[in-house]
């Protein structure tokens, strides 16, 4: 019997990666769900090709490559859904293929893979196809079978008009019907009940943190009453219209493109809460979220150097930010 | 009460299976025939024999001599003859060994009287002949800590604490010995003119606590407290609870009594009690024996030097199938494979596990999970790189030598990776390289 090797601890948490993603992939199905319901049967084709998509470019990369498969333990999965998710019920299918591509091949698995890319793998494709594919995912409609063409919600984010003004001309949904999801948008960003649901289900699990999507929201909301002529509407639709929800609940949670600290986390979320806000009142520019979070992205290891905790007993508590930067 | 402290615990609720043998009283079994006391029982200096083969020896009969310094006395456990001394293996490696036949006639020989006015130095001079050592895990001998700390003590904080999942022989010994404790905490701080003492209990035990409570009241004490602590592994640590229970942060390569506390843990309050008021020495303790393998888990009241096969049989023997033997409890206990190894005086669990498959370690997704639940807020994970990019110094900077060995890291971690064992290797490998007060 091999008995001396065996080490404290002897028994292990039931924790596994698979169980995470698998949470995170629960959390998603409420959205996911809606999307079908409002935008009908292409976003399930969407979604089905999302997740086989992004499945298989890493199967197809780890067998070219002879590395060990890790498509079970479900994050390509859960990349491949989110992608389906930020994308307009318009968008043409290939770009759904565009985007796994690169968010599995380039942004995750050319760094080594698993926990060892410095981007968020969908958000980076995300950002990548607005900027190469504008015209082509921001033609909005609104749900319903008639898929009426709408103006664009994202365009009253940069639009200077106040938006309490515009409520009256029924341009601007209620918002109860932004709640509802009866707004344009990407598929799996309007029901806001439905990320909620999710939420709700990823702090029950412990899979993410109650105050990370809160402390997101809460930057963006701050920023905006502050650059926004303090209207507090205008903040509440800068919340709610557009991508941020679904950004702060699946986006920022993501583990390997975050900082590791409690602490840095929080400063993390606030500062894409607060670029985002930036960016969408001084540049016009919708879709702020993901430039944010990209940006963050790289700064996530300082926040880490940063913050680094107190050790028991010890006074000093810094670590060289060198250290930090490596995966 | 520091109520930000207790709100910001950091460890980790584990499934803790105490319910298998916290409701039992503690039993006692047939003595075997054979004893083995091994002379490394306790931390520093292995006891030297003081007795021959053929000797007959009485319970309290001196078996092996304090070697001065750290180090402690051992005695027999049963009256009978020293059958054999050889070199052979104890939990705590190869050392002298000596075997006494039991004659089952169980003669005491007892220590002398104290009288009622008990100074430090015999009291700690009883400490040293009892043979005390720390029962909680560690095996310090008890009176260098009490003969240390003479002047500084402020605070007696005893650890009641049992964090480990499984082990239940400190929380019977409060449930069963609560007036003995408190009759002996009263003794000490009236010696060591503390005014403060505080017994932590884990607040999953209301049994203990309910029984200290009652003791305390009919001793009419007022400057015993129990204090609760969240189930929350580890708390049973002596650093962490003086900082969490006193609010006094123990400095690295500070001692509790620098920081003027007083801390033992509750059994061996209770040994200091027999030898004390009973004039006993050390020669008996409560074990839990228990775990899924084993067919009926008991809390034992087993002599020193009773080997492991034996107190299985008295546990009614094994379930079939692949197992692990522990000594200790599952985050921090030590596997071993020889059953024929005998307890010392610091075995405060036996443990059989059923024995798994080896966890697959898969690539780290930086979750944070470790530096989240690190109680001392090291980061387990960047330790862990450093050792295996043979980044040693980094060792140094991430203060990886400030680890207390509890285990969390690898227990939580979802790509159970070894973080744990990666710590330690490199502790080892730093060793020696800044060994320079």
């Amino acid at each position: 019997m091999m008995i001396s090797e065996l080490k404290a601890p002897f028994i292990r948490s039931e924790a596994t990666t698979h169980g995470i993603m698998r949470d995170v992939l629960i959390a998603l199905i409420p959205v996911s769900a809606m999307a079908i319901v409002y935008f009908g049967i292409r976003s399930l084709h969407m979604i089905i090709l999302g997740i086989g998509s992004a499945v298989f470019f890493e199967y197809f990369y780890q067998k070219v490559m002879k590395k060990e498969s890790t498509i079970k333990d479900l994050s390509a999965a859960v990349t491949g859904l989110l992608i389906a998710l930020s994308l307009p019920p318009t968008a043409p299918l290939w770009i759904v293929l565009f985007g796994t591509a690169v968010a599995i091949i380039f942004v995750k698995q050319l760094p080594g893979g698993i926990g060892k890319n410095t981007f968020n793998p969908a958000v980076l494709s995300r950002v990548l196809i607005k900027i190469l594919f504008t015209p082509l995912i921001t033609n909005w409609v609104l749900p319903g079978p008639d898929a009426v063409s709408a103006a664009t919600p994202l365009s009253l984010i940069g639009s200077d008009t106040s938006v309490s003004a515009l409520i009256s001309f029924s341009e601007v949904p209620s918002f109860y019907d932004v709640f509802m999801g009866n707004i344009g948008g990407n598929i799996g960003e309007t029901v806001k009940w439905a990320i909620l649901l999710g939420f709700a289900y990823l702090v029950i699990r412990k899979v993410i943190s109650f105050w990370v999507p809160i402390s997101m929201l809460g930057g963006l909301f701050l920023t905006i009453l502050l650059f926004g002529k303090s209207d507090f509407n205008i903040a509440l639709y800068h919340l709610t219209i557009g991508t941020a929800m679904f950004a702060a609940v699946f986006m920022v949670t993501d583990y390997t493109s975050g900082p590791m600290i409690k602490k840095a986390r929080i400063y993390y979320v606030l500062l894409i809460g607060i670029i985002t806000g930036v960016l969408r009142i001084l540049f016009y520019l919708p879709g702020g979220v993901g430039i944010a979070i990209l940006i963050m992205n790289v700064l996530a290891p300082v926040l880490d150097g940063v913050c680094t905790p107190r050790v028991f007993g010890h006074t000093g508590r810094t670590i060289p930010v060198s250290y930090v930067f490596r995966k | 009460m520091n109520l930000i402290k207790y709100l910001t615990t950091k460890g980790v609720k584990i499934p803790d299976h105490k319910e298998m043998t916290r409701d039992l009283n503690v039993v006692n079994i047939k003595t075997p025939k054979h004893l083995y006391y091994s002379m490394d029982m306790h931390i520093g200096k292995p006891a030297k024999p003081v007795v021959a083969v053929g000797d007959s020896v009485k319970i309290g009969s001196l078996l092996g001599k304090n070697q001065g310094g750290i180090s402690a006395n051992i005695h027999s456990s049963v009256s009978g003859k020293v059958i054999s001394i050889d070199e052979d293996g104890g939990f705590r490696g190869k050392c002298e060994l000596i075997t006494v036949e039991n004659d089952y006639k169980d003669e005491k020989v007892k220590l002398k009287d104290l009288g009622d006015d008990i100074s430090i130095e015999e009291f700690t001079k009883r400490l040293q002949e009892a043979g005390i050592t720390g029962k909680g895990g560690a095996g310090f001998p008890t009176h260098i800590k009490y003969e240390m700390e003479k002047h500084e003590a402020e605070y007696l904080l005893i650890n009641g604490a049992e964090c480990e999942p499984y082990s239940t022989s400190d929380h019977r010994c409060m449930v069963e010995y609560a007036d003995e404790i408190v009759k002996i905490t009263n003794l000490i701080m009236k010696i060591y003119q503390v005014d403060e003492t505080y017994i932590a209990v884990e607040n999953q035990m209301p049994e203990s606590k309910r029984a200290l409570n009652q003791a305390i009241k009919k001793s009419h004490s007022k400057s015993i407290k129990v204090y609760e602590l969240p189930s929350i592994y580890p708390q049973g640590h002596a650093a962490l609870q003086i900082d969490k229970v006193l609010g006094i942060e123990t400095k690295e390569k500070q001692r509790s009594g620098d920081v003027g506390v007083l801390q033992s843990n509750v059994s061996t309050i209770k040994a200091i009690h027999d030898a004390v008021f009973n004039n006993e020495t050390f020669f008996r303790r409560i074990i839990t024996v228990t775990g899924p393998m084993i067919k009926t888990p008991k809390n034992v009241m087993a002599r020193i030097g009773t080997e492991v096969a034996h107190l299985v049989e008295e546990c009614g023997g094994f379930y079939d199938g692949e197992r692990i033997n522990i000594t200790g409890g599952p985050m921090m206990g030590k596997s071993f494979g020889n059953l024929s190894l005998s307890v010392d005086k610091d075995t405060t669990t036996l443990l059989f596990l059923k024995r798994h498959s080896k966890t697959e370690e898969k690539a780290c997704i930086r979750c944070a999970r470790c530096i989240d639940h690190c109680p001392v807020s090291l980061q387990p994970i960047l330790i862990s790189s450093a050792y295996r990019t043979r980044e040693y110094d980094l060792g140094i900077t991430l203060k990886s030598e400030s680890c207390i060995n509890c285990g969390i890291c690898s227990y939580i971690c979802p790509s159970k990776i070894n973080l744990l064992d990666d710590i330690q290797n490199l502790n080892k490998e730093l060793e020696g390289k800044d060994d320079d007060q």
